[in-house]
């Protein structure tokens, strides 16, 4: 009987033994092909641009950088939790990101904000976008629009028109910064846009 | 009977945990540690260092450039390895000669693209990547270092955008009027002016 017991003993043995080997080599055969593409979801300045002006909810906006820089300009209403204290304070960033529908990093370069996105994704956190190219990309598009001398084709003017018009939006707007960090969600502030009024009897005035 | 029941339940945990052990798709992969060591400087490498790192152990230190043949075929760092970009998805670590114990630097034209090709590497089980600081440039036949320090001052092109609108405001677009109202209100005012 005894005999019996040890066949199924050694297999269940050498299956645990290449299991932990496939553990510490770091080459997991399962999927492997699959799950090899980066797949980081970049998100234009543009469009974060016509998102924020349409006040699309749901975005949760991330900055990363350090907290002195942040305090020099910020995008309006974003949080800011700088990348080096993530290791440390992972609860934390697990609570206030949890239920974010659409978390964008937000960083000088769209360096930091890889490995932020990395972080989060492989921590089963959130699966964030990252503003291409970061705060840099971001003045360079919108708040540095500038009319070009070349010619602009009819999609290039509307493009230029956006920027244009999202700059005179986004420099209108003071630098509003969250004060508290590591303070959970906190509400965002809205801004109204108030319609001027109309004058409808001036020409009636000057006729007279 | 009962004996042999304890046997079977015995070897389906085994299994179990054998499965677990060897199923485990990111078992190379620790997030907090790649943090750690991008957040101390571990993971980007500026261009002097990769050059000397090179030099000093060429046999343990293998430079890969990631960018398409066509540029790759132009100009590349001399003894670098060729491995595009999009073709990593589908490569094999075990056809790096001894990759375990190999340093890989990575280069590309876009240091982004490096830091994304730094991702893949690690998630294929390679375990020393490191990025190089710098862009290959084919006018300089060779690596160019970069800087990571923002390319602008945010604030003040925050004030120049604020000063720009100030002087020169834009326009409010126009608003349409109707025309059949432009019409009555030009009548009654020729109608009064006449009648005065």
């Amino acid at each position: 009987m005894k005999v019996k017991y040890i066949f199924p003993f050694f297999v269940g043995a050498f299956m645990l033994v290449i299991g932990c080997q496939q553990k510490q080599d770091g080459q997991p055969k399962m999927n492997f092909y699959k799950s090899q593409a980066v797949n980081h979801q970049l998100i234009q300045p543009d469009l974060l641009a016509h998102q924020l002006i349409n006040e699309e909810p749901d975005i949760f906006l991330l900055d990363i950088r350090a907290e002195e820089v942040f305090n020099d300009y910020a995008l309006p209403n974003s949080t800011n939790i700088p990348l080096a204290s993530w290791a440390e304070k992972k609860a934390e960033l697990e609570m206030i990101l949890r239920g974010q529908q659409k978390v964008i990093l937000i960083d000088q370069n769209g360096t930091d904000a890889r490995f932020a996105s990395f972080f989060l994704k492989h921590s089963n956190m959130v699966k964030p976008f990252i503003l291409d190219g970061g705060l840099d990309a971001w003045v360079e598009t919108i708040l540095m629009a500038q009319p070009s001398d070349e010619f602009l084709d009819d999609d290039q003017q509307e493009i230029f028109k956006f920027r244009e018009a999202a700059a005179m939006y986004f420099a209108g707007m003071s630098k509003a910064i969250e004060p508290a960090i590591f303070t959970g969600p906190v509400a965002k502030k809205r801004v109204k846009v108030v319609p001027k009024k109309k004058k409808i009897i001036n020409e009636e005035e000057e006729g007279c | 009977m009962k004996k042999r029941r304890g046997v079977n339940y015995l070897f389906c945990l085994i299994f179990i945990g054998a499965c677990t052990a060897g199923g485990n798709q990111n078992g190379n992969i620790a997030p907090e540690e790649i943090l750690t060591n991008y957040l101390a400087g571990d993971i980007i490498i500026s261009v002097s260092d990769a050059y000397e790192m090179y030099d000093q152990d060429t046999s343990g230190v293998t430079l890969l450039d990631i960018r398409d043949q066509s540029l790759f075929s132009k100009s590349h760092e001399l003894g670098a390895v060729h491995l595009p970009y999009n073709e990593m998805m589908h490569a094999k670590p075990q056809s790096f000669p001894n990759y375990k114990n190999q340093v890989f630097l990575v280069y590309s034209d876009q240091f982004t693209k490096a830091v994304d090709a730094f991702f893949v590497l690690k998630k294929k089980g390679l375990p020393n990547v490191k990025v190089i600081q710098g862009n290959f440039s084919e006018e300089a036949g060779m690596l160019v270092d970069i800087s990571m320090d923002a390319r602008y001052n945010y604030s003040d092109e925050f004030e120049k955008a604020k000063k720009r609108f100030e002087q020169k405001p834009v326009a409010p677009p126009p608003v349409v009027i109707p025309k059949r109202k432009v019409i009555t209100q030009k009548k009654k005012v020729v109608e009064e002016e006449e009648g005065c």
